[in-house]
């Protein structure tokens, strides 16, 4: 069963429960944990999102690689170099 | 981003391609496209906001309780509906079924607007409580000194980021009226329906980009 | 066209056939003119700005003037004539060609590209006839944002127009490259300037977005007065700085990557040899496309940026030299034992690889942290990014547009005129900026409008040689019109080159092939006796 309304019935069902959990838990002081899990819980949804509903489960291996392309470039490359200035600020300073 | 040539042909595809599978899968890979330029285009406001909310936790934290969080968890929840019955747009219109199919469509575009309008109430809350940056930005800290300015850079973020997803929101919804236009008009049939396939693909990236906002804008303020 | 034969030049004749026409050929035109009307533009704010530095104290313009006209100069040649250039023009005439394809996959948004393209060239350049815009092409903030009183927000907006062109055709190329190749045209037999489109239609994807939202966030902050990168407010003028070069610097290789495919058609051709180490190159053109990515802090050596940041930056940038020197180590070995033919479009190549080795080492000593304090915004860097983009860029464009015009127009120009042009365009160029590196390390600031007299000795050369050069880029302008009316038909295949698009007719037909092309050789196929 790669679709149909069944299977999209139990992944909003897994999206709204998520969506509970992370509500909870932000409710809890968890200290810097609160953002790694918000996130965690956000990457999940996210996944689910991608591979059930826009079917990248069974879609082209290009539009899988096309996807991921976009997020290597965010995450490895303009987030962490321009963040590495932001700490490199703290770490060599003086 | 539809069929491209698909519209004024009676032909099941347009000219330059060979097959009706190589203009699926060309309509498909485009939007796929497009998106990853979309993942860069909030990408640089993430970023923006990672810098600040690293250089300004406290204010970011502060900020981030004046948010209205029981809208905002709502408003998630609708987005996450709309992406649901999205799905089932699709799946609708790839078994045929053309009376569901714009019902779903019309169902999704209603979601979308209703998200929209519990924004608007929140917007509007916090332009009446001083939080729009600018000469009218007040924001009492109980920390001195720079945390004013701070937080006014979490209500630009704020600002933008919805703004600009809601902008984006106001598109999805004209393009599925006319999907549900043409819908009704009965141009999608199981053997052909990619407008609706990419639409869709479009709608669930929108909830996406919101699946992010949520817990950034509204879940950094930590227990309130 | 005399000719009785059916082809995409002579299927319609109005200005509707033109302006609303979806094929990718004429698209490719209407760019051409574009972009030409565009680095005319852009050329005669250098020849004002050059006579004004002719003398030290020159009085041909105010100080404000000159400020408009080296940041009319910046924006016009980097956004709307070598960013899209190649890709635009050469790539849309020869994309669906090269590949075998009837178009590329959506040729409405092709024909909306060029609108965007268009709507976002009026927009800048409107803003430039109310007034005009100081601020460099860079437009860093806060000057920009919060200072300048000249006409930002509408420049910014022209931009953020034409990244949405860069965009739709970067889309278009990457799904038609991946979609719509013949039969038998598997990736290994790709033509290299089909490789290098495909990573340049990436960068443009990946790149572009930020860049438009970096000016979106500046125009915004300057309407509404808000404190994103203005450190007054809170604000962090170096993250704007991060924003724009990291798209500014990836669209060096915009720029670059698609005139290096241009250099692999051109050297096997016109050496009758395979291209050396074929493979190499395709790697060595996505190692430049992903590194490209990862150097941008080398322009803010001297911005406050961490050390640490610094560091990273400058030995990522050493790395990025690898895969550059790569290529010109495979083109020059094409050449070893080559029957080399120097016809137009082969000089322009040979031009390309000398200016830009000399780019690219000079660029070595750019990202050299040291070296870069002392000549960090002297006429050093703007002599190197010459080197690379006028020397490198410029001169592959044109010489892909000798190579390719008798497919495009299916006549021939008189090739001996075409040569004096490129010896006059390489003798020119190497006057203006070979003095620029030197006056620059002896210590001239860019982007002032006057200087110590002692500098004036180079300044002169680097007028003469703008003068030559202006001349050499007038000659193909004319002949090339010439020879789209009058020129002797130059045949289907007149350099005897393998490729699809040699093999359908000169001009191509409305739909390209008459029947569908299938490959069965390998690409460069010269030693190979099918091209004699």
């Amino acid at each position: 069963m790669t679709s149909g309304p069944r299977l999209y019935a139990m992944v909003y069902a897994a999206l709204l429960f998520l969506l509970g959990a992370t509500f909870v838990i932000a409710r809890v002081d968890l200290g810097a944990f609160n953002t790694v899990a918000a996130l965690a819980i956000a990457w999940l949804k996210m996944g689910l999102v991608v591979a059930y509903f826009m079917h990248l489960r069974d879609a082209d291996r290009l539009d899988a690689m096309l996807f991921a392309s976009g997020f290597v470039m965010l995450l490895f490359v303009l987030l962490a170099l321009t963040l590495g200035d932001y700490f490199g600020r703290v770490w060599l300073a003086g | 981003m539809k069929g491209d040539g698909m519209a004024e042909s009676t032909r099941a595809f347009a000219e330059q391609f060979d097959d009706p599978l190589q203009q699926k899968e060309a309509a498909q890979a485009g939007m796929w496209v497009f998106l990853v330029t979309e993942v860069l285009f909030f990408g640089a406001l993430l970023t923006a906001y990672t810098v600040y909310r690293h250089l300004y936790p406290a204010a970011f934290r502060e900020a981030s309780r004046r948010t209205d969080l029981a809208l905002g968890s709502i408003n998630t929840a609708v987005l996450l509906t709309s992406s649901f019955t999205m799905a089932l747009c699709v799946h609708a219109a790839k078994t045929g079924r053309r009376a569901a199919l714009v019902a779903l469509l019309a169902l999704t575009m209603a979601l979308g607007a209703g998200f929209l309008a519990i924004k608007g109430v929140e917007w509007a809350r916090e332009i009446h409580e001083h939080l729009l940056p600018g000469p009218s930005f007040e924001f009492p800290s109980a920390y001195p000194g720079e945390a004013g300015r701070q937080a006014q850079l979490f209500f630009v973020l704020y600002f933008v980021m919805t703004g600009v997803h809601a902008l984006h929101l106001v598109i999805g919804i004209v393009l599925l009226g006319v999907l549900a236009f043409f819908a009704a008009l009965g141009r999608y049939r199981s053997d052909y329906y990619t407008p609706v396939e990419v639409a869709g693909l479009y709608w669930h990236f929108v909830d996406i980009v919101w699946i992010f906002l949520y817990p950034l804008l509204y879940l950094v303020g930590g227990p309130r | 066209m005399s000719d009785a034969r059916a082809h995409y030049l002579n299927a319609g004749h109005s200005m509707r056939s033109w302006l609303l026409t979806k094929d990718h050929k004429r698209i490719a035109l209407l760019y051409l003119a574009s972009v030409t009307a565009l680095f005319f533009v852009g050329g005669s704010a250098a020849v004002m700005f050059r006579l004004q530095l002719l003398t030290p104290h020159g009085h041909l313009v105010l100080p404000e003037t000159y400020n408009k006209l080296f940041t009319l100069h910046g924006i016009v040649m980097v956004f709307f004539f070598l960013v899209p250039a190649v890709p635009t023009v050469l790539g849309n005439f020869l994309i669906p060609l090269m590949i075998g394809a009837k178009d590329l996959a959506f040729p409405r948004i092709n024909l909306l590209s060029w609108y965007l393209f268009i709507a976002g060239a009026a927009l800048a350049l409107g803003a430039t006839l109310y007034g005009g815009v100081d601020t460099g092409w860079t437009f860093y903030t806060p000057y920009s944002s919060v200072f300048s009183n000249t006409y930002v927000v509408a420049t910014v907006m022209g931009i953020f127009v034409a990244g949405f062109s860069s965009i739709l055709t970067g889309l278009n190329f990457i799904v038609t490259i991946h979609k719509m190749r013949a039969p038998g045209l598997r990736w290994f037999r790709l033509p290299l300037f089909v490789w290098a489109i495909y990573a340049t239609s990436f960068m443009f994807v990946l790149a572009t977005p930020v860049l438009a939202m970096a000016l979106l966030l500046v125009g915004l902050e300057r309407v509404l007065h808000l404190g994103i990168f203005n450190p007054a407010l809170g604000g962090d003028p170096l993250l704007f700085q991060h924003f724009f070069w990291f798209y500014s610097h990836p669209a060096v290789y915009i720029m670059v990557l698609p005139a290096m495919g241009v250099i692999s058609e051109l050297i096997p051709c016109f050496s009758r040899r395979r291209l050396f180490g074929y493979e190499f190159v395709v790697m060595a053109t996505f190692g430049i496309a992903f590194l490209g990515f990862l150097v941008w802090g080398h322009h803010m050596f001297v911005s406050g940026q961490s050390a640490f940041a610094g560091l990273v930056f400058s030995f990522l940038s050493f790395v990025v030299a690898v895969p550059s020197a790569i290529k010109v180590f495979n083109w020059t070995a094409t050449l070893y034992k080559g029957r080399i033919r120097f016809h137009t479009p082969m000089l322009y190549a040979l031009g390309f690889i000398g200016l830009f080795t000399i780019g690219g080492l000079t660029g070595l000593f750019l990202a050299t942290l040291g070296v870069d304090v002392h000549v960090h915004d002297t006429y050093f860097v703007i002599a190197h990014f010459h080197y690379i983009m006028v020397g490198g860029s410029v001169m592959a464009y044109l010489g892909g547009i000798h190579y390719w015009w008798p497919k495009i127009s299916g006549k021939m120009y008189p090739d001996a005129l075409g040569r004096w042009a490129a010896v006059l365009i390489f003798v020119g160029f190497n006057l203006t900026f070979f003095p620029q590196f030197i006056v620059g390390y002896l210590g001239m600031p860019r982007r002032f409008y006057m200087y110590p007299p002692e500098f004036q000795v180079y300044n002169v050369f680097s007028t003469a040689g703008a003068s030559i050069l202006a001349l050499g880029y007038l000659l193909p302008l004319g002949y090339l019109l010439w020879s789209f009316w009058y020129g002797p038909d130059a045949g289907d295949n007149p350099w005897g080159a393998s490729g699809l698009e040699w093999k359908t007719s000169s001009p191509p037909p409305v739909r390209n092939f008459e029947t569908k092309p299938v490959v069965d050789e390998e690409p460069y196929d010269y030693e190979g006796g099918r091209y004699g």
